[in-house]
């Protein structure tokens, strides 16, 4: 081949999309590694599917590195596949260095990738590539592979077909499943050519239950337009009959097409006699009876398999439910940069600003005898542009968001590798997987989720044979859950850990001094400590109460995406912290308030209603003004003094904007409400960019810009200074 | 007009095997399939007149896609180039002994993709 030119330049778009392509497949394998580290500690021999998924992937990344005519990345994949091949090929064992060398390897990769997104595609430096590719060089020094005298393989009762189409990888698994005295079998069944997926899925999954799937080979069916017939080639430790029942598959058809060979007499096994009668010939489809599963998995126990072959909705057929729905999910997938869609957002929160001010002009218009016709026209072609407006809105953040999905894949790994460090039984529940949220969000969510995993596992569940004493079952379960309602995403963290003890919280708190000896916490408000930044870090406390390292860092976390965190404990049960956030940051609603000359923007999600009230009604106790709202005490705060701005006169109705966010309840005074309006929300750069209440500015349709006041911090505020009170 | 299949697992390999075919001197079409599953399922949706096929995909491989279509009468004509990372000889004597018209290996030069397949194409016309 003619030497190699590198035609696919720097900064190009196939550039950028060998990065994303690159990064997912690394994203991949660390998984993957992680379950091979697992079975590199308990056993001798690699689950093939898991080592052949990471071969796919090594092989992948050389294939890419290689059209770019990136060098160094090409090699080191290059050496990789080799380790990854030689250990599916059975020719580097599973205790070799070299293998060892494969997290190291990835490590590098995903630098190298990074350098090159980093610098906009300029080719990164090798040298580090070329060391570690030395040393795995030196790491493999294997006995070659030694192929048998005889070939059984070529005695088997197959079509020749079917063996032509094996590839090394999966001759090498038929003779190693032989080798052993499996018993080699085919198991053929019919489908529809249009909807053959789900029930090749079923089938696939029934027979792997048993054994392994060698081979999966499509063939014309009877009426080879309209049907497909699969021959899967499979491996199995049961005898025929057993097999027969276990499968349990009325519409496949079984045949043994190599008998097992009982002994190690170095006998290749025999070829069988065309075997059994088939159960039924065919059928129209295979079964398509679907296990009840729910949105639940406990999808982390080692070699369970989340790679890209598995990643699927749960309770979701491999194949696919909708055979258009996912040919459309193939062919019409695009990948964007999550900057453009900012770009977009931008664009369209600056059309909403801009449709306010015609609104405005509209009124204006309307109002005067001599233009109201004019403005009656305006106000309905506002209208029309509103309506559509508000659809583009919701295209563009429905683009944005993603499932929650890539998170807990990533909280299943750290699970893995925490049981593996640390001796506890522990299982984790994921559920809600499916709930949505915008990318920017979740991509924030990560620490915080890995963090209370990471606290739940140290900390909250004990020891198998400490829960034993206590009557639980030794195995602990950390139980994650997302749910959506209404404009929030709900993400639950519970365990059923050792709980935290408020005692013990309690003490830490008043030796820190952060509560006063004599002073009345509920119980609730005493767990709440936990989340302040001078209880938490120390390590006492997590050690005897179950929680507390860093949880003041979750909340700031969530607090500057506008959530809120909640925690719920009982001493012997367990733990749950509940973590509340809106679905996206990107466009508000918003409620306008004005206080003296100033106005607010107050996200009108966290409005719960609006009052008028006389100066009289407000109560005063211990130094807080009240409300009775409806036989409830209600909270209030002024935001004129929250923001050191003139007060009303004191005989002057006033507006209580009530706010709440999670189970939490404030009134807010203020001396006019403005309306309400879409907003897009905007840093605040310079000296007012850390106030704590300000989340952002944004811009009204007079061209005005506002303060955007963050609820969050706002409640927050009123809950501890309630505490503290 | 002709119809073109790419059936390769990768996205950037399939824009660029894509956009390797663009500028072949006849008008063809592109369709491109993530996985053997979805190739089987395009077949019988369109006349193909050239498949491109990788070996290492998750659900089939690229050979038992070979032998689907060199073992059906239907699609027994559809010129297939196999497209597939170098290392495995066997792989590759097995792709040509199962039919394939044309074995390129990764990383390929586009003009040798290109060359190929305007042969197979042409050929294709003449059929």
């Amino acid at each position: 081949m003619a030497a190699r030119r590198p035609k696919n330049r720097p900064r190009s778009k196939a550039y950028r999309e060998f990065v994303s392509e690159a990064e997912e497949i690394l994203e991949r394998m660390r998984g993957d590694l992680a379950d091979l580290a697992d079975q590199r500690a308990t056993r001798d021999e690699a689950e093939p599917d898991l080592v052949n998924r990471l071969f796919r992937s090594a092989h992948s990344l050389k294939g890419l590195a290689g059209m770019f005519g990136l060098d160094g990345m090409s090699q080191l994949a290059h050496h990789l596949e080799d380790v990854l091949d030689g250990l599916r090929l059975g020719r580097v064992p599973l205790s070799s260095p070299a293998v060892g060398l494969l997290d190291e390897a990835v490590t590098v990769f995903s630098t190298l990738t990074q350098e090159m997104s980093e610098s906009a595609g300029t080719a990164p430096s090798d040298s580090v590539a070329a060391a570690l590719v030395a040393r795995i060089e030196a790491a493999v020094r294997s006995p070659a592979d030694s192929p048998g005298t005889t070939d059984p393989v070529a005695r088997l009762a197959v079509d020749p077909a079917l063996l032509r189409a094996l590839t090394e990888y999966e001759e090498h698994r038929l003779r190693e499943n032989m080798r052993r005295g499996r018993r080699i079998v085919l198991v053929e069944a019919t489908f529809e050519i249009l909807s053959f997926e789900e029930g090749l899925a079923e089938l696939t999954k029934s027979v792997r239950e048993v054994g392994e799937v060698l081979s999966t080979l499509p063939a014309p069916g009877d009426t080879p337009e309209s049907q497909i017939r699969f021959s899967l080639l499979a491996a199995t430790d049961l005898d025929e009959l057993a097999l027969e029942s276990a499968l349990d598959l009325p519409n496949a058809r079984i045949r043994t097409v190599a008998a097992p060979v009982s002994g190690e007499d170095g006998r290749g096994p025999e070829a069988a006699t065309p075997a059994s009668p088939p159960k039924v010939t065919h059928a129209e489809s295979a079964p398509v009876e679907r296990s009840g599963q729910n949105d639940s998995h406990s999808g982390d126990r080692p070699g369970d398999g989340e790679s890209a072959d598995s990643v699927h909705g749960p309770g979701e057929p491999a194949g696919g439910a909708s055979e258009l729905e996912s040919l459309k999910s193939i062919s019409d997938t695009v990948r964007v940069d999550i900057k453009k869609l900012d770009e977009l957002m931008n664009l369209v929160g600056e059309l909403v600003i801009q449709r306010s001010a015609i609104a405005g002009i509209a009124a204006r218009l309307c109002a005067d005898p001599a233009t109201a016709r004019v403005g009656t026209e305006l106000s309905k072609l506002h209208k029309g542009l509103d309506r559509k407006l508000q659809e583009l809105q919701s295209g563009v953040l429905e683009v944005r968001m993603v499932p929650l999905r890539q998170v807990f894949e990533k909280l299943s790994r750290v699970a893995r590798r925490l049981r593996r460090d640390l001796a506890k039984e522990v299982r984790l529940e994921i559920k809600g997987a499916d709930t949505e949220l915008d990318k920017l969000l979740v991509e924030e969510l990560v620490d915080p989720l890995v963090h209370l995993v990471r606290n739940a596992f140290d900390h909250a569940i004990e020891s198998p044979a400490e829960r034993e004493r206590t009557g639980k079952p030794p195995t602990g379960t950390i139980r994650i859950e997302a749910s959506q309602r209404g404009n929030h995403v709900v993400i639950e963290v519970a365990d059923d850990g050792r709980g935290i003890d408020p005692a013990v919280v309690r003490a830490r708190a008043e030796a820190s001094g952060l509560v006063s000896p004599g002073e009345v916490l509920s119980q609730r408000e005493t767990l709440e400590l936990i989340f302040s930044p001078g209880l938490s870090t120390r390590e006492e406390v997590t050690e005897t109460s179950g929680r507390g390292v860093g949880m003041d860092v979750v909340r700031a976390n969530l607090t500057a995406l506008g959530g809120l965190v909640d925690v719920d404990s009982t001493i012997g049960r367990g733990t749950r912290i509940t973590l509340t956030l809106p679905i996206t940051l990107a466009i508000i609603q918003a409620l306008i308030v004005g206080v003296a000359g100033q106005r607010f923007a107050i996200p009108l999600t966290s409005v719960l209603e609006t009052l008028l009230v006389e100066p009289g009604s407000i109560q005063r106790s211990e130094g807080r003004e009240m409300l009775n709202l409806r036989g409830h005490p209600l909270t209030l705060r002024r935001l004129a003094r929250e923001f050191g701005l003139p007060e009303a006169s004191s005989d002057a109705k006033l507006y209580v904007v009530v706010l709440g966010f999670g189970d939490s309840r404030l009134g807010l005074l203020v001396d006019r409400l403005d309306g309400q309006q879409d907003t897009v929300i905007k840093p605040i750069q310079g000296p007012i960019q850390n106030v704590r209440g300000v989340t952002g500015a944004t811009e009204l349709g007079d061209q005005a810009a506002v303060l955007v006041l963050d609820v969050s911090a706002l409640v927050d505020d009123a809950v501890r200074r309630r505490e503290a009170a | 007009m002709q119809r073109i299949l790419i059936v390769e697992d990768s996205a950037t390999m399939r824009s660029l095997l894509a956009s390797a075919l663009t500028d072949l001197g006849t008008r063809v079409e592109i369709t491109e399939a993530a996985s053997g599953f979805e190739a089987l399922r395009l077949l019988p949706r369109e006349p193909f007149d050239l498949i491109l096929t990788d070996i290492n995909m998750p659900d089939i491989n690229g050979l038992e896609l070979l032998s689907f279509v060199k073992g059906n009468a239907a699609y027994r004509g559809i010129p297939l180039i196999i497209v597939s990372t170098e290392g495995s000889e066997r792989d590759r004597e097995k792709g040509l002994g199962l039919g394939a018209d044309a074995y390129l290996v990764k990383p390929f030069e586009p003009e040798d993709l290109r060359r190929v397949a305007s042969e197979l194409l042409a050929k294709r016309r003449e059929d």
